[in-house]
């Protein structure tokens, strides 16, 4: 007999990877605009899961289960919706018949066809009318299995602003008609750009987010580089840009758990133990960004990868070829003319010409008002007046970075900073 | 284009088919229905259709006598119908030959959908 | 909620009858449309139509083709209509209504087939 503990830990997990699948086949059966009733069926089959399983032990093959039971309830929807024409179009004329639902429900539940319509789901959540913040929410509900709760603590924001957003994304399911199938050729790139950049947020949000929970972060971080992969598996998403931003992603994900020491501490680039950095993450990495060297557009995906590349080879901060990161870095200003991008140049142009270099890179930024509360221009501010020994104006600045940022982990690194100062 | 209704008679039972030649052969059964109907629908033909359970009842005459079931023996009771687009009735059946039920000694009737007047 | 086919058959004869006398025919066609409209007033209707006399038989793997229906000595299916009841036993009434009977024989009445997972 299994504990209860051991049961509900073992089948949380089970819970959350599986139930993005069912709701991504389900919603193929009973189309975007059923979303409510695609998460009943998917809540009612784990219900019975865990009634069932709390008596009988974990079934040896659990994925297998849980499909035998979504199969069965989503057909006897399926009978009943069928009199109601309240089915997915698109297949709804292989529903509709005794004498195909059944082979029909079966093979939308096999391997292959999970894979597909998981990549197809996202497509719908990543449609050009969902906001891309709700895009997000609407990945990490549908896709990831996370719940609002889990959602509201990666955002750091409370279950009602999450609730609301995931109300929107299922309105714009319900009343734009979407259709759950990958984008025609014309409009194939558009859209995937649409989706890479709600993944990339995704990953960031779990790469650099404030909140404290480390096993969130660290599961919304993998979640966008499995979506991020799947959709290198298929032959029609499979772009350079696609192949850029997993490179990308493994790049960060090779030192994520370095980053942070056993205290809560953020360990910046050169304060961190680089034998710990995870080798098969950066030759991965290597092999990604090699793949996407193909095609003539070279995107802002291929050369931040590149950037990540660059650091993730390097033995240590001071053998970092700075000068390589640097060009990097204009490449990459000229690409996106992000205020955000020269504040990073210019930390780069600190460390290869000296502090004094950096101080009047920042000076030299267009828009620089753009980023009057965004806490790493003052904290790299500080950090060159520290450099140089002018310890009023670090202090003034380390000060300003600290009242602009929530994330715990930035306060304290910041402190720290005020205290060597002293 | 015209319409036409396959009725369906004969075939084997899916219990006996089982005890004869194991679950799997049912099930590829099924799944041939479910080919041919993707092909018919692939090329604008399909409709709808459906099995028909055996039981049921008759109404009968003016007076609307009720029997149960059907009173037709065995094998020419109709057992399933299929709605289908075709140019016309030789069209119609030449689509019909694809129908899994004449692998498993079964029958199809073919009628073309006509007006009352 | 069911889906139900009603077979209708038989009536053939006083059908061409009725259908030489223009007043009495489109009187049977007014019965028909009301009857129709009061099914879909109350979610009962999904589909359904009349068949010409003529048509093809296939046979089982030999896929033998012969011209017409059909059963010796039967009545021939002549129309069909998908209903949609709760049971039977509502099938079966609302089929007593059914304006076939002013010159068919009998409405069949069978249930869509579940069949199993």
């Amino acid at each position: 007999m299994q504990t209860e503990g051991r049961i509900q830990d073992e089948v949380s997990h089970l819970f959350r990877r599986e139930s993005g699948k069912m709701v991504s086949v389900l919603t193929r059966v009973f189309g975007p605009h059923n979303i409510d009733l695609v998460e009943d069926v998917v809540q009612d089959t784990l219900l019975k899961a865990l009634e069932q399983w709390r008596f009988r032990g974990i079934p040896e093959n659990p994925s297998g289960w849980l499909y035998t039971v979504a199969k069965n309830k989503a057909l006897d929807i399926v009978r009943r919706e069928r009199l109601k024409n309240n089915l997915n179009d698109e297949i709804a004329y292989l529903l509709k018949s005794e004498y195909s639902v059944i082979p029909t429900l079966h093979e939308l539940f096999s391997k292959s066809e999970i894979q597909d319509d998981q990549l197809r789901m996202m497509f719908v959540c990543c449609h050009p009318s969902i906001s891309q913040e709700t895009q997000v929410a609407m990945i990490l509900k549908t896709l990831c299995g996370f719940g609002v709760r889990e959602i509201a603590s990666a955002f750091i924001t409370n279950d009602e602003v999450i609730q609301k957003r995931i109300y929107r994304g299922k309105q714009v399911f319900r009343e734009e008609q979407i259709a759950l199938e990958l984008p025609s050729e014309v409009h194939l790139e558009d859209r995937l750009d649409g989706v890479l950049q709600a993944l990339y947020l995704l990953f960031n949000e779990g790469y650099s987010s404030a909140s404290s929970d480390e096993l969130i972060r660290k599961d919304l971080a993998e979640e966008a580089l499995r979506l991020t992969l799947m959709l290198t598996e298929n032959e029609r998403t499979a772009l350079p840009q696609v192949y850029a931003l997993s490179a990308l992603m493994m790049f960060h994900l090779a030192r994520l758990s370095s980053r942070i020491d056993e205290s809560g501490n953020i360990l910046l680039l050169d304060e961190q133990d680089r034998s710990k950095w995870d080798e098969r993450f950066i030759a991965r990495g290597l092999e990604y960004l090699d793949r996407s060297a193909s095609g003539d557009e070279l995107t802002t995906y291929h050369i931040e990868a590149a950037i990540a590349s660059v650091h993730a080879t390097a033995r240590s901060s001071r053998e970092t070829d700075w000068a390589q990161i640097v060009v990097l870095y204009n490449k990459l200003y000229d690409k996106n003319r992000s205020p955000v991008t020269a504040l990073n140049r210019s930390i780069a142009i600190s460390e290869l010409k000296g502090p004094k270099a950096g101080l009047a890179a920042i000076d030299t930024i267009e828009n620089l008002n753009l980023l009057h509360d965004y806490f790493l221009l003052p904290a790299a501010k500080g950090e060159f007046y520290s450099r140089l020994n002018d310890t009023e104006n670090a202090y003034k600045y380390f000060t300003e970075a600290l009242n602009l940022t929530d994330s715990v982990y930035e306060k304290k690194l910041l402190q720290k900073k005020i205290a060597r100062l002293e | 284009m015209k319409e036409y209704l396959y009725l369906f008679r004969g075939g084997e039972d899916p219990h006996e088919m089982e005890k004869k030649a194991g679950p799997e052969a049912w099930e590829q059964h099924m799944l041939k229905w479910k080919t041919w109907m993707e092909s018919l629908a692939s090329s604008g033909k399909y409709v709808g259709g459906q099995p028909l359970a055996m039981g049921g009842s008759v109404i009968s005459g003016a007076e609307r006598f009720m029997t149960d079931g059907p009173f037709i023996e065995g094998k020419d009771i109709i057992n399933g119908y299929l709605h289908i687009r075709a140019n016309d009735l030789k069209e119609a059946s030449e689509l019909a030959k694809g129908c899994p039920i004449l692998d498993i000694v079964g029958s199809v009737e073919v009628r073309e959908i006509n007006s009352m007047m | 909620m069911n889906e139900y086919l009603y077979l209708l058959r038989g009536g053939d004869e006083a059908r061409i009858a009725a259908k030489n006398d223009p007043e009495a025919w489109g009187a049977h066609m007014m019965q028909w449309k009301t009857w129709i409209e009061s099914l879909e007033a109350k979610g009962h209707l999904s589909g359904g139509q009349p068949l010409a006399d003529s048509g093809r038989v296939l046979r089982e793997k030999a896929k033998k083709v012969t011209d017409g229906p059909f059963i010796e000595g039967k009545e021939i299916v002549g129309g069909y209509l998908l209903i949609k009841a709760k049971d039977l036993d509502e099938a079966t009434e609302i089929a007593k209504d059914c304006p076939h009977f002013v010159y068919g024989k009998s409405v069949e009445i069978r249930e869509v087939k579940q069949l199993a997972m």
